[in-house]
């Protein structure tokens, strides 16, 4: 019998040079005013100048080979880049969605024209990407998409509507699930394809859908007859169930599933430290954040081997966001400090921002409830 | 280490004590592990040990601890083989236990020392031959090796029933050949630190235990019908001890894995705060997923939640390394938390 369980892996020396120049760009992009930090900014913090600028470093799309404008690096290498990111609150969400999963899937899907037509203009920090997954009727069971694709010359007709993505509003293109043959009750993942969507085609409307803060980060987006080139086409049609779980493991124990939270950690803790309460609250989370990246470390590093370890990225994703629910809450308490939503950069309003975005945490790329389901499965198999 | 070899030395500790779960003191499983040479693993080759890092000595406290098997070798090889590396003397053969005696009364005797006073809750004292105790005479720090057979004992227990004597000495002699005078600071704090991630590789061994059994039983037993594991309720369950274990397990791992860099001390302290936190919540997960049998002293889960719940509180509890830790993070050298947990 053997259980699923994670060991530690290393992160390879020969990152800090990286490690330093990141912390110099941001540095000097904070003191140039470009940004103030945020929690949850690779949600929150759409823009796209500075998306534009981190292109220009070659830190977006670093794992790409070379003649897509990547520079061939190794999982660790955007691993650094992303944690330093998000560990200062950068808003990076304009090109996260495509650094980190969009564009992977079209390197290992696509065709080598949607190849070169994509992929350098997203390592360039120009071209952004949407996820079009969840439906009115399909959250978690992501199965049951109803969006639905009809055979017309050239390519597909597209009619339906995907919910809570996430800046549709200002992407490029959506990376759709769309059913290409009637759904099947026997066999619920079959029939299921992966479209590049142009969110610029007619038939395309975008409508806000407005988070608990108010902020317009969702969106509907409906797809009225809209036409999709077979040029447009990921991959295989009928093979979408099995190209969309096949990025989980990276979706789901990256740095962004663990350090949503920390720049409230970073800015409270001069304030925690005062007291001996506080200060034992900071030694708790940052002994738990310290775990949790050795975790998601011996995640990529076994993704680096060539495993694909979903289930172990699963316990990730589960505990991380869990722990950056709990340090929002947990850092509430200790602090005399009341959330100010109006007061963006100072404690108070990183605060607000954080007790706000926090709820989505433990939602988006699969439910705590679900991801748990999977872990069981797995360790009941055995 | 590979994770071949890791899983090849798991393995050969699990062998050699014999495979089975092992109650009390388990001479046995001591003999054969002083064979194999991992109870001195981690301590230098000069100090008559293995040579071995941090890390394999973690293997090794893992195998033992997913066994719940009875054996000092954390005491042995983390704290008593440290302070004679430190003394630069040879660890004394036999099983060798390790206190800080800080209100011992130290007398230097023509040629030899008499040491008065009591050393609470020694862990294995009664089994064991001498306890290397770090004690202080005048403004200077000394380790002792205390000859234990014929010492009075009053014998006392942790929670999982694991020998911790009161050791009382009363003008003991002791040759001055061995005792040894130290340098450097915090010995005290590294001593305990030393001893508190001996006690977390143990837990996350224990919990990888009580994952196993879980496991194994949620999928055997049958309610309503169908097996426990059938359950989402208990699924959920499953999938957080698989959870913590793994967390356990990785943590352990990373911090003894930093041991080398001086930078690093931290980590063996955030490794053992989370562990800490971890032990109750497994130890509960696997009593309610193994209901009233597990409640039973017939089931072996006890041998593991009992070491859980003593573990957790030996050589410094949640609060007090949470207040270290604390005051480590505060602030004062300059350096941003993010450059800390980076470094």
């Amino acid at each position: 019998m053997k259980l699923p369980l994670l060991h530690a892996g290393e992160l390879p020396a020969g990152h800090a040079d990286l490690r330093g120049q990141v912390r110099d760009f941001l540095a000097g992009e904070s003191a140039a005013g470009s940004f103030v930090p945020r929690c949850d900014s690779w949600l929150a913090g759409f823009d796209a100048q500075f998306s534009r600028r981190v292109g220009e470093q070659g830190w977006i799309g670093t794992t790409f080979p070379e003649q897509y404008g990547g520079a061939g690096a190794d999982p660790f290498t955007r691993f650094v880049i992303a944690e330093e990111m998000l560990a200062a609150g950068a808003p990076v969400a304009a090109h996260w969605i495509a650094d980190r999963q969009s564009g992977p899937s079209i390197l290992r899907f696509g065709t080598e024209e949607q190849r070169q037509r994509y992929l350098p203009g997203i390592a360039r920090g120009e071209l952004f990407f949407a996820i079009g997954m969840s439906e009115p009727d399909a959250g978690s069971d992501l199965a049951a998409v109803r969006t639905r694709a009809e055979r017309v010359d050239g390519g597909w007709l597209v009619n339906g509507t995907k919910v809570w993505t996430s800046h549709a509003h200002h992407a490029h293109h959506m990376l759709t699930l769309v059913r290409t043959s009637p759904a099947d009750a026997t066999r619920r993942h079959a029939g299921l394809s992966q479209f590049i969507v142009d969110l610029a085609s007619p038939g395309v409307t975008c409508n806000p859908i407005r988070l608990i803060s108010g902020a317009h980060h969702f969106n509907e987006v409906v797809l009225d007859g809209v036409f999709v080139g077979d040029d447009q086409v990921l991959g295989t049609v009928g093979e979408g169930w099995a190209q969309v779980t096949h990025e989980l493991a990276y979706e789901r124990s990256g740095p962004e599933r663990i350090l949503s939270t920390f720049p409230l950690l970073e800015a409270a803790r001069g304030a925690l430290c005062a007291t001996a309460e506080g200060s034992r609250i900071v030694a708790r989370l940052t002994a738990e954040l310290w775990t949790l990246r050795a975790m998601s470390i011996a995640v990529t590093a076994e993704l680096q081997a060539g495993r694909t370890p979903n289930v172990e990225a699963a316990t990730v994703k589960d505990l991380g966001t869990r722990f950056e629910r709990d340090l929002v809450h947990a850092v509430a308490g200790a602090l005399a400090v009341e959330p100010d939503p109006g007061a963006g950069g100072t404690l108070p309003g990183i605060l607000a921002g954080a007790l706000l975005q926090a709820p989505g945490f433990t939602l988006r790329g699969g439910t705590s409830e679900i991801l748990r389901g999977i872990v069981a499965k797995a360790v009941v198999s055995q | 280490m590979t994770a071949e070899e890791r899983q090849a030395l798991h393995d050969a500790v699990v062998d050699a004590c014999g495979g089975a779960d092992s109650p009390g003191w388990n001479p046995k499983a001591w003999k054969a592990l002083d064979q194999m040479g991992v109870t001195s693993l981690s301590v230098s080759e000069a100090a008559g040990g293995g040579g071995a890092d941090l890390s394999t000595a973690a293997v090794v406290l893992i195998a033992l601890g997913s066994l719940g098997v009875s054996v000092p070798v954390a005491e042995t090889g983390l704290m008593a083989g440290w302070l004679m590396e430190r003394a630069g003397a040879r660890l004394p053969e036999g099983i060798v236990t390790a206190a800080i005696g800080d209100t011992l009364e130290l007398h230097p005797d023509e040629g030899r020392w008499l040491v008065s006073g009591t050393l609470p809750r020694v862990p294995w004292a009664r089994h064991a031959d001498h306890a290397v105790v770090l004690s202080r005479f005048e403004s200077s720090r000394y380790a002792v090796v205390v000859p234990l057979s014929g010492a009075q004992l009053g014998h006392g227990t942790n929670v999982a029933g694991e020998p911790r004597d009161d050791v009382m000495l009363r003008a003991a002699a002791v040759p001055a050949a061995d005792v040894y005078r130290l340098d450097g600071p915090e010995l005290a704090v590294d001593l305990l630190r030393r001893g508190a991630f001996g006690r977390s590789a143990l837990m996350a061994g224990a919990a990888q235990g009580v994952y196993a059994y879980a496991a194994r039983y949620a999928g055997e037993r049958r309610q309503f019908g169908r097996p426990l594991s059938a359950m989402q309720a208990v699924q959920q369950l499953l999938a957080g001890l698989a959870a913590e274990a793994s967390a356990m397990t990785v943590a352990a791992e990373a911090a003894a894995a930093a041991d080398h860099d001086p930078a690093g001390s931290w980590t063996l302290d955030a490794a053992r705060i989370r562990i800490a936190e971890a032990a109750g919540n497994v130890a509960a997960m696997g009593h309610q997923i193994l209901g009233a049998i597990g409640f039973t002293d017939e089931h072996p889960l006890h041998h593991l939640t009992t070491r859980l719940w003593a573990w957790r509180e030996e050589y410094g509890n949640d609060a007090a390394w949470s207040d270290r830790l604390g005051a480590d993070l505060a602030g004062e050298d300059g350096a941003s938390l993010w450059q800390r947990i980076t470094r």
